[in-house]
């Protein structure tokens, strides 16, 4: 028995292709080398699938996997979900030289790359290699699996000492623990040893981002900017770089960086988020639109998916919409009512993001003139947000919005001034706020106290004064509510107590909506009533 | 739109490319049908050889148009040379009626471009058949600098004295003259800091010819 075959024998092997002659090619192959337990996946569904559910030695993957995630994308999601060990072996067999395709992520590189096409002698050299590099490797791995960080570092030192010619491989490795461990100076200057010898993508990213948390921007940017000029294809560093905009607080720089990194590896749900982010931030939506159009259908299946996608989608598909009945309007609306269900349907046990969900809804169909919709959505909305306990000062600050849009600044303005006794708020929220109340029209606010007044003062004339009392007292809170429903509400107040009985809180209420009113000019209609009420007032103090 | 000839043409060598793999795979499957019926070794040998061939001159194809790109860069990787090395010494051995042997350590890696060297290798071994070689040994050099370099060595009639004295290779002057360009390109294309890969040619003393691969 050959050495391959009594590694093979022994391990549990995924191996993934989405063409099912490559896939019984392979099998067979694998067969023929000695392995006894091969699954079989043909896309990044399935491989999920079984990923999940066994423990594998071995994956064997094809990169290029037809319409769905790539090789690389398995890889990557597998290792950021801990479902496969570092001690597990990954192959990726590419159409391309191994660099013609996108590089992914330091942390989530194969262990080797296999060119199409092979012949079985090409496999047979290329696994026994890394199935025994990867066994030397394996009591380094296997601290690393059991997150013993600080165990790695002298087991790479012994294993260096020991095999000088898997010196790069390990010391990977090592700058890997050291950056995992924060010590940022020494894997510096380990990455800066590596790069006397060789500029090397992976030493050359390292250094940068050691460089980015020791809080030397300016350095690290330079290192990138060379990087990405020797490999294009290495988006990592786009990704570096971008952050390091973001921390200079350029945010147009951060987009056209992250914009670059997207036309070299357009499947990457969080970098496709990102961008969204960035770019709505930046107002420009039509970029925005794109990235989120991106994570939502990259994210379907993923472990990336997030209600963020849908709902961000949705919402930066606002800038189209209008009651102009273009052919931009209508699609445009048409994709954000879809993401909202579909949101709503995913995520129908969270009530936080339905809300959010049928908030987003209710602001398409304002953009779409269509009131009535608008004004129903937002009924729904209200409804679901008084039912969440501790609603986030986003949330809240989207639906005062939506009560603005549907007319209802009243209500808008109980929101905001709640909004306003808030601590936890951010300093974006906090400047939507000032935003949002600005919106506020006085002249709606009195419309609705007058609306209001009109109610009440139907009560008064029914003689059911309770209601009517409570409901001048509901206009009288606002800040906006004009003279007229100011005397009505004393009027009633003290109505109330001459049939009844005075009471001093009354009394003293009465008294604040006085000195709110102020003094009334001769000339004014009211100034009468006003006289009589004063009256009445200075008598029902004395008597309590 | 401007019809865009790069995106279709890279989509045909895809298709060819998963052919050729099929291909590979069919004849193996073959292969070990007719185990216990010698009499068809030689034609399956033969088919073997042509088939072998195609998949190099796809290869080749692949990494001249990636060449010709002007933002080409070579991946150079961290490679064992003798993964690289044994299939290829294989099939000569076995297809094109060489003696191909080595002394390269197993555990020796380097970093290069494993296509570009493969491309290289089998030209290199080509050049020599066709001269009416029949033994080539590879050897590796490494030097305490870092840069390493290949030996290829043959027992065919070496070089013109006229062709020993130019720097450059062209494409003009038939097939091996193809082929040491396309050596040289591949070669050339690795670079480490600021230093380029490169190629000598030379006579062995007593007879036949060396190709040295020099990495920088």
């Amino acid at each position: 028995m050959s050495q391959l075959e009594s590694m093979l024998a022994k391990k549990r092997i995924l191996a993934i292709d989405d063409l099912v002659e490559s896939r019984s090619a392979m099998k067979k192959m694998l067969v023929i080398l000695g392995a006894d337990h091969v699954d079989m996946a043909m896309d990044g569904d399935e491989a999920t699938e079984y990923i999940f559910n066994n423990n594998y030695d071995l994956i064997i993957s094809d990169y290029n996997l037809g319409r769905g995630r790539d090789g690389q994308q398995i890889l990557e999601e597998a290792r950021f979900t801990r479902q496969i060990k570092a001690t597990c072996t990954f192959v990726m067999l590419t159409g391309e030289n191994a660099m013609d395709m996108v590089m992914g992520a330091i942390e989530y590189e194969p262990d080797d790359y296999i060119t199409k096409p092979f012949t079985i002698d090409v496999m047979r050299q290329r696994l026994t290699r890394i199935l025994n590099i990867k066994e030397q490797l394996r009591p380094i791995n296997e601290s690393i699996d059991r997150q013993e960080r600080r165990k790695v570092l002298p087991l790479c030192d012994a294993l260096i000492e020991k095999q000088p010619r898997l010196k790069i491989r390990i010391e990977r490795i090592k700058g890997r623990t050291l950056m995992a461990l924060k010590e940022y100076k020494q894997a510096l200057s380990l990455y800066q040893e590596i790069l006397k010898e060789r500029e090397i993508n992976w030493a050359l990213l390292g250094k940068a981002t050691c460089l980015f948390n020791l809080d030397e921007l300016d350095a690290a940017e330079k290192v990138l900017n060379h990087t990405i000029h020797e490999h294009p294809k290495y988006v990592q560093c786009y990704d570096l770089l971008c952050k390091i905009h973001l921390k200079k607080k350029k945010l147009k720089n951060a987009q056209n960086t992250l914009m670059q990194a997207v036309k070299v590896s357009p499947k990457q749900v969080l970098r496709q988020m990102e961008l969204g982010r960035i770019a709505y931030a930046n107002k420009d939506f039509s970029v925005a639109e794109s990235a989120f159009k991106m994570s939502v259908k990259l994210a379907r299946h993923s472990c990336y998916r997030s209600v963020k996608n849908y709902l961000l989608f949705a919402k930066s598909l606002q800038h189209k919409i209008s009651p102009t009945n273009t052919k931009d309007s209508r699609a445009g609306s048409q994709e954000a009512l879809k993401a909202v269900d579909e949101a709503r349907t995913l995520y129908k046990d969270n009530n936080d993001y339905v809300c959010e969900a049928t908030i987003i809804e209710s602001t398409t169909y304002s953009n779409l003139g269509k009131t009535a919709d608008a004004k129903a959505a937002a009924d729904k909305a209200e409804i679901l947000l008084a039912d969440i306990n501790e609603p986030s000062g986003a949330l809240q600050l989207s639906m005062a919005d939506v009560f603005l849009a549907t007319k209802q600044h009243a209500k808008a303005q109980d929101l905001l001034g709640s909004l306003g006794t808030r601590k936890d708020l951010t300093k974006a929220e906090l400047r939507e706020l000032e935003r949002t109340k600005n919106e506020i029209s006085e002249m709606v606010v009195r419309e609705y106290t007058t609306e209001i007044n009109d109610q009440a003062i139907s009560f008064f004339e029914r003689g059911q004064l309770s209601q009517a009392i409570e409901l001048f007292d509901k206009a009288t809170t606002y800040k906006e509510a004009g003279h007229t429903v100011l005397v009505n509400a004393i009027q009633a107040k003290v109505t109330f107590m001459d049939q009844r009985e005075p009471t001093r809180s009354m009394v003293n209420e009465v008294d604040e909506l006085f000195s709110r009113l102020g003094e009334l000019a001769t000339t004014d209609e009211r100034y009468s009533r006003w006289q009589q009420l004063k009256k009445a007032q200075a008598r029902l103090k004395r008597s309590v | 739109m401007a019809f865009d000839y790069n995106t279709l043409l890279s989509a045909e060598l895809h298709d060819i490319k998963n052919q050729m793999q099929a291909l590979l795979n069919a004849q193996e499957d073959l292969n070990n049908a007719i185990k216990e019926a010698p009499q068809f070794h030689g034609f399956m040998a033969n088919v073997q050889q042509h088939s072998q061939l195609l998949n190099h001159k796809l290869l080749e194809i692949l990494s001249i148009l990636k060449i010709q790109n002007q933002a080409f860069t070579p991946t150079e990787d961290e490679h064992w040379l003798l993964d690289t090395l044994t299939p290829i010494i294989h099939e000569f051995n076995h297809s094109h009626g060489l003696m191909i042997t080595h002394e390269v350590d197993p555990d020796f890696n380097g970093f290069y471009d494993e296509q570009l060297l493969e491309i290289a290798i089998h030209n290199s071994f080509m050049n020599a058949k066709q001269v009416g070689a029949i033994h080539i040994n590879v050897s590796i050099e490494e030097f305490p600098d870092g840069h390493w370099l290949i030996n290829i060595q043959d027992d065919g009639p070496g070089f013109q004295e006229k062709q020993l004295f130019e720097s450059t290779f062209t494409i003009q002057g038939g097939k091996s003259g193809l082929g040491l360009y396309l050596i040289q390109q591949a070669i050339q294309a690795h670079k480490r800091n600021d230093q380029h890969g490169s190629i000598h040619i030379k006579n062995n003393p007593d007879t036949g010819a060396c190709v040295q691969l020099i990495f920088p």
